[in-house]
């Protein structure tokens, strides 16, 4: 019966003029982030996050996780229309949808790709709020060995999975850890590493860093790219698109299901994003499809696959994020962010003690889902010109936000230039190929893995055994491992193969 | 020039090795077991910082040596090393990185509006002259109406602390 109050609550929270509008509008600045190629989800998201402190709780998460679905879905707008993914997670798009809309079905592709998207966020939704409240209630029962244990694992599969190779993205998750450290020490407050500044004292703020590392350091990345023109295709002038991808959905409707499922498991996983998702939903698609040699000319079951697995990962990605406080990509630590501004705390107690803002989150999701779909397919012409939006402006309008953003949040000058710095070296670090992503993760979970570790040793005096014998931490721990030697193995059997074939 | 494994290596060594030295200058509580003390897991972590760095770096001599002997080989092969047309302005990163730098520096000092509309105008006329789509009095026009835009929104809509200076 606490399931359906929480539902209430939200539905009570959602539906009312204020946060419906928020939703929307996240939507569209969401879908219009995301088909812009050079400006991801996670940028949109963490963009406008500083802002949504004055918005309250509700208002606030309502627009954030607007953006977060309109931004998943409108990448599919320029990785069909420019074979460019407008972010990450639409990469397998470009396969399919680009080469249709070559040959003269540009709306189709879209239209596809739309429906898409609304059947894989709905599907994740759904199974967020089933199995969150159930995983929620498992999770009272953890310990700090099974969270430090959590955090473990999933530094091992970020590590292991966004880096070409794997001592990179160790190294690139040190850094956060390390980065983590400075400031406060989570459990006694005794100051580290702050070279006598006052100002260091509070550590790097969150914002800062993510702002940094993944917004400064995006703008000058695209800040070289300001000079290349790209030639987008033109839609065809022709009725309206609502009707269109009905006809497909009786035929696929397993490759809907298939797909919805892997986006969702792939979104529970930490480290593995909607990119992944779509490679492997694409993969078996392929695989189960009795039109193989179809796929990559401009099939529609790959679309269907590709943008229907990573609209999955939305909802998925929120499980780990809301009932253990463990953010599983970037996009959702910041989103952990926006809770966190307005003093919730993740993890189990917030099923308890905040129904109202999970039900919240649950009802703005879904509603989310369904207004980028009216959106996305409603303003699709003016959508569909605006990726070509002049980057001359776009990239300083950007970095404003971003120094305006950061400096809003604490009042500090400190964080602004903690901003500049993060963004310089990141810049620098993703030239040698060390990524952002686990430097942020690195730095967001340390708190959780440091203050775990050290009230868990503390509660049994020094000894450290229980880390081995409670059953999920050293699954968990086992799990890490696996994830971290995987890699080095098969890279080693790999370049074996190759001297081989030498 | 930005692009060395063996000197991001070599950053980050000697970056784990200060945070290393300066962990025994935090303070130590009276907690009875050493592990759960607040030097302890930034030892661990700038351990495991410095051996892979140092990993990274042993890795990249071995390549280069690899590579000047099959270089000496294939020497005479190719030495076609041309930009292609359209390519990456790395230039641009500078500005951008200088810009930001100065916007950072001023805006508390002048405030908000003014530093904004000099910030966005400067980049926009630089990003905007690679492309020369429009005159410059319209770029100028329109990164003032952006400033004032977001000025608007942010002090009445989204109620944000803005930077004040001697200037709004």
């Amino acid at each position: 019966m606490v399931f359906f109050e929480t539902l209430q609550l939200g539905i009570e929270n959602v539906f009312s003029i204020g946060p419906l509008l928020l939703i929307a509008g996240g939507v569209l600045f969401g879908i219009i982030f995301g088909a812009i190629p050079g400006l991801t989800a996670t940028l949109a998201v963490a963009l406008l996050l500083p802002f949504t402190y004055g918005l309250g709780p509700y208002n606030g998460l309502s627009l954030l996780l607007g953006i977060y679905v309109g931004a998943i879905s409108g990448g599919l707008i320029s990785a069909t229309l420019l074979k460019i993914p407008g972010t990450p997670s639409s990469i397998v798009t470009t396969f399919d949808a680009y080469p249709m809309a070559k040959n003269g079905k540009p709306l189709e592709a879209l239209s596809i790709g739309v429906f898409s998207s609304l059947i894989g966020g709905i599907f994740s939704t759904i199974i967020l709020i089933i199995i969150a409240p159930q995983l929620a209630r498992i999770a009272l029962q953890f310990g700090p060995w099974e969270y430090f244990s959590l955090g473990i694992f999933g530094l091992s599969v970020i590590a292991s999975l966004s880096a070409k190779n794997i001592n990179k993205g160790l190294i690139a998750t040190l850094i956060g850890m390390l980065i983590a450290t400075v400031g406060m020490d989570p459990v006694t407050a005794h100051p580290r590493f702050t070279l006598g500044f006052l100002q260091m004292e509070g550590g790097f703020s969150p914002l800062a860093t993510m702002l940094g590392f993944y917004a400064a350091t995006q703008i000058f990345l695209d800040s070289r790219e300001v000079n290349i023109d790209t030639t987008a295709i033109a839609l065809e002038k022709k009725r309206n698109l609502l009707t269109m991808p009905f006809k497909l959905v009786r035929h696929q409707i397993i490759n809907f299901l298939r797909s919805s499922v892997i986006g969702t498991f792939i979104g529970i996983l930490p480290g593995a994003g909607g990119s992944t998702a779509g490679f492997i939903a694409y993969d078996q698609a392929k695989k189960a499809s009795h039109q193989k040699e179809k796929f990559g000319t401009g099939h529609y079951e790959g679309i269907i696959a590709s943008e229907t697995s990573n609209n999955a990962v939305t909802g998925g990605a929120l499980i780990p994020m809301m009932t253990l406080g463990i953010p599983g990509d970037v996009v959702t630590a910041i989103l952990l962010g926006g809770l966190m501004i307005h003093g919730l705390q993740p993890g189990p107690l917030l099923f308890r003690d905040n129904a109202d803002v999970v039900g919240t989150i649950f009802v703005a999701l879904f509603v989310a889902n369904v207004m980028m779909y009216i959106i996305e397919l409603g303003l699709m012409r003016k959508l569909a010109r605006m990726i070509q939006v002049p980057k001359h402006f776009l990239l300083p309008t950007i970095m404003m936000m971003c120094v305006i953003g950061v400096f809003s949040l604490n009042n500090r000058v400190f964080d602004m230039w903690v901003l500049l710095v993060f963004g310089v070296l990141g810049y620098i670090f993703i030239k040698n190929e060390i990524p952002p992503a686990p430097i942020v993760l690195g730095y967001i979970l340390t708190d959780i893995i440091e203050r775990n570790w050290r009230i868990a040793v503390m509660s049994e005096r020094g000894d450290v055994t229980p880390f081995f014998t409670r059953p999920i931490s050293v699954v968990l721990l086992l799990l890490a491992l696996v994830s971290i030697l995987y890699p080095i193995i098969s890279e080693r059997i790999s370049d074996k193969r190759k001297n081989h074939a030498d | 020039m930005l692009k060395s494994d063996i000197g991001i290596g070599v950053f980050l060594f000697l970056l784990s090795l200060f945070f290393f030295a300066d962990s025994y200058n935090i303070t130590q509580s009276t907690i009875s077991a050493p592990m759960a003390g607040a030097s302890f897991f930034p030892r661990v972590v700038s351990i495991l910082l410095a051996a892979s760095s140092i990993y990274l770096i042993i890795k990249a001599l071995v390549q280069k040596r690899r590579e000047k002997n099959e270089t000496a080989e294939s020497a005479k092969e190719d030495t076609v090393d041309q930009p292609e047309a359209g390519t990456p302005n790395e230039q641009a990163v500078l500005v951008m990185v200088v810009a930001t730098t100065l916007y950072i520096f001023v805006i508390p000092i002048v405030g908000y509006l003014i530093t904004t509309i000099a910030f966005m105008s400067g980049t926009s006329l630089y990003l905007g002259s690679i492309h020369k789509k429009h005159p410059w009095y319209i770029t100028v026009l329109v990164a003032i109406g952006i400033s004032l835009a977001a000025y608007v929104l942010f002090s009445t809509v989204l109620s944000v602390f803005l930077p004040q200076g001697i200037l709004i």
